[in-house]
């Protein structure tokens, strides 16, 4: 199937593919492109992709920021066929140093956007299994809370505090260091 | 049309395991402060697994660096991409300052060796932190450890996949000058039980272990490079000029520079690693085609490198670890890292460590410490960063968050 899958593949190298957001929205992007998402990828490879792909889970607003971060990413991946690694193997050698500094401004940029919109960017990402968009916008979130209290983290996600206050000072008693 | 609501952020609104995908991303310390957050949160920060969802691979590397303290070094972390901040906290700032003037002495799947100098910049003590969890612990002194004539080779042993707890290796000649070179000893401590255990080994013949020779903790076990008595005394350029008749009991092979190929290479009877087991009982020899400046392990195989009197860097893998047979696998020179138009063929590889997953190497090089690394594959060569003239040399970095402290501290 795979060997047969290739030449295909090579074929349609230009191929388009219609995304269809929950809002109805259309959008056309390359092959290359959407293959970036793993779910996306077994539809094509299922021949399943003919008259769009519909994504009931995704908005217009965020299919449009997260082909837009499939597109940059799509040149760096082009660097690395062949190579079976993840794609930190590439951070490392296979592109050269330039391109990199690039795709790291256009990560930073990407990412500058307010809570509600990340956590849609880490839903969306999620969904359409695109690895590299789930660590960064992960990280992201994960660089946001980790020098925050407890209290700070409920108060920045509204998350009611549903522990005893004795377990609570049970917990903190465990974890002192932690608080230092 | 729907009328724009303002969204309020909910955590809540992520599934729990979205929830654990940014949690394994947060240093050691805010998981545990984040246990206080709520019940669901108490959950998956408890989870052991969640750090074993995140892969860990090699980091970063830990180095001393100059700096205005009394000592005149202070760590300091770069990671192995040469961006980004450290995973950990590079300054070790868990330490308390009586522990900050300091060496780092070996790394070891995620924890530290280092030891303490007191004001006169002599070894006070040795201990063992894990820049992870921020948890340290100070060894009892032992005669060899204390004893800088002794010149013990102190290393580390931490495999999380053998065992939780940690073992540091001292190992050195016998003092005695009857076996001198032919008796190695190695005191061997176990968090477990918190104290040194000593066994020793009797050789056929010379086997030189000291403070300078370089050691990888592979398959369980310490291999250490040891120094060859004779090689150490030679003075390269000048090899012509010995007396080739004397060398010839100490030498087993000689390569003779040829017109197309002038390396020399001397192989001695001694070339050889010693390996030392976790319980200290098990020892073996284990003879290496060269006399090996550093050794690493990656991807289940032993390595060598070394680098000739022309500053040719050769790379060898024992790729059955229980035959002896090492394999030339690459010969790195001065063109291969600064391009074909470069006049410098000699380049000054200073400290090698072989990238435990990847085909990668860490070379720095020059006076200045430059960190690069190197792809043996697609022989590219990526600058991470300068150390600095008087740099110690980087220690790898792979982060490592399960408890090791024994149940006595």
């Amino acid at each position: 199937m795979a060997s047969a899958g290739s030449g295909d593949e090579k074929a349609a190298a230009a191929a388009m593919i219609t995304l269809i957001s929950s809002d109805n929205e259309k959008f056309e992007v390359t092959e290359a492109t959407a293959t970036l998402s793993q779910t996306i990828r077994h539809m094509i490879e299922d021949g399943c992709t003919d008259g769009g792909v519909p994504l009931p889970n995704v908005t217009s607003k965020i299919l449009a920021r997260v082909i837009e971060y499939c597109k940059k990413h799509a040149t760096a991946a082009a660097g690395e066929e062949g190579s079976s690694s993840s794609f930190s193997d590439a951070a490392f050698l296979e592109v050269d140093r330039a391109f990199l500094e690039e795709l790291e401004e256009f990560d930073d940029a990407f990412l500058e956007v307010d809570r509600a919109t990340l956590f849609d960017l880490i839903l969306a990402a999620n969904y359409l299994d695109i690895k590299g968009l789930l660590n960064l916008t992960c990280q992201k979130v994960a660089d946001s809370v980790k020098g925050k209290t407890p209290e700070q983290i409920r108060e920045m996600y509204n998350i009611v505090n549903d522990l005893t206050p004795e377990e609570e000072a049970e917990i903190r008693r465990e974890t002192q260091w932690a608080f230092e | 049309m729907e009328v724009m609501r303002m969204k309020i952020p909910r955590a809540a609104s992520l599934p729990d395991d979205l929830i654990a995908a940014i949690l394994v991303r947060v240093p050691y310390p805010s998981l545990c402060r984040f246990k206080c957050v709520s019940r669901l949160w108490l959950s998956i920060c408890s989870d052991p697994g969640i750090r074993r969802k995140c892969p860990q691979t090699l980091s970063g590397f830990f180095f001393l660096g100059e700096e205005l303290c009394p000592s005149g070094y202070a760590p300091r972390f770069v990671n192995a991409s040469g961006r980004g901040r450290a995973m950990v906290d590079p300054s070790l700032s868990f330490l308390p300052p009586s522990h900050r003037d300091m060496t780092i002495v070996d790394s070891c799947n995620g924890l530290l060796l280092c030891c303490r100098l007191n004001p006169r910049g002599d070894v006070s003590c040795y201990f063992v932190c894990n820049p992870a969890t921020r948890r340290w612990i100070e060894l009892p002194g032992s005669e060899a450890t204390m004893n800088p004539s002794l010149s013990a080779a102190i290393r580390l042993g931490f495999d999380t996949a053998v065992s939780s707890h940690f073992k540091v290796f001292c190992v050195h000649n016998e003092k005695d000058f009857a076996v001198l070179d032919r008796r190695t000893e190695a005191g061997i401590y176990s968090s477990e039980t918190g104290a040194w255990t000593y066994r020793q080994i009797e050789w056929d013949d010379a086997a030189i272990v000291n403070g300078s020779s370089k050691s990888v903790f592979f398959n369980g076990t310490l291999h250490l490079t040891t120094l060859d008595p004779l090689l150490s005394s030679v003075d390269f350029p000048e090899v012509d000029t010995l007396h080739l008749t004397t060398l010839d009991s100490f030498l087993s092979s000689v390569e003779f520079p040829e017109e197309e190929d002038d390396t020399l290479h001397l192989t001695t009877l001694e070339s050889s690693l010693v390996t030392v087991g976790m319980d200290g009982k098990t020892w073996r020899r284990i003879p290496t085609p060269r006399n090996f400046d550093f050794i690493g392990a990656s991807q289940g195989h032993l390595y060598g490198v070394y680098k000739d009197y022309r500053h040719e860097v050769s790379v060898w893998v024992l790729e059955d670890y229980a035959g002896q047979e090492w394999k030339l696998k690459h010969t790195i020179t001065g063109p291969d890292l600064f391009g074909d138009s470069t006049i410098i063929r000699k380049f000054h590889m200073v400290h090698a460590i072989i990238h435990p997953e990847r085909s990668l190497m860490f070379l720095t090089v020059g006076p200045a410490r430059n960190l690069i690394s190197y792809n043996f594959v697609t022989r590219k060569v990526h600058a991470i960063s300068t150390l600095g003239e008087n740099s110690k040399p980087p220690c790898p970095y792979i982060p490592c968050f399960s408890e090791w402290l024994s149940d006595g501290y």
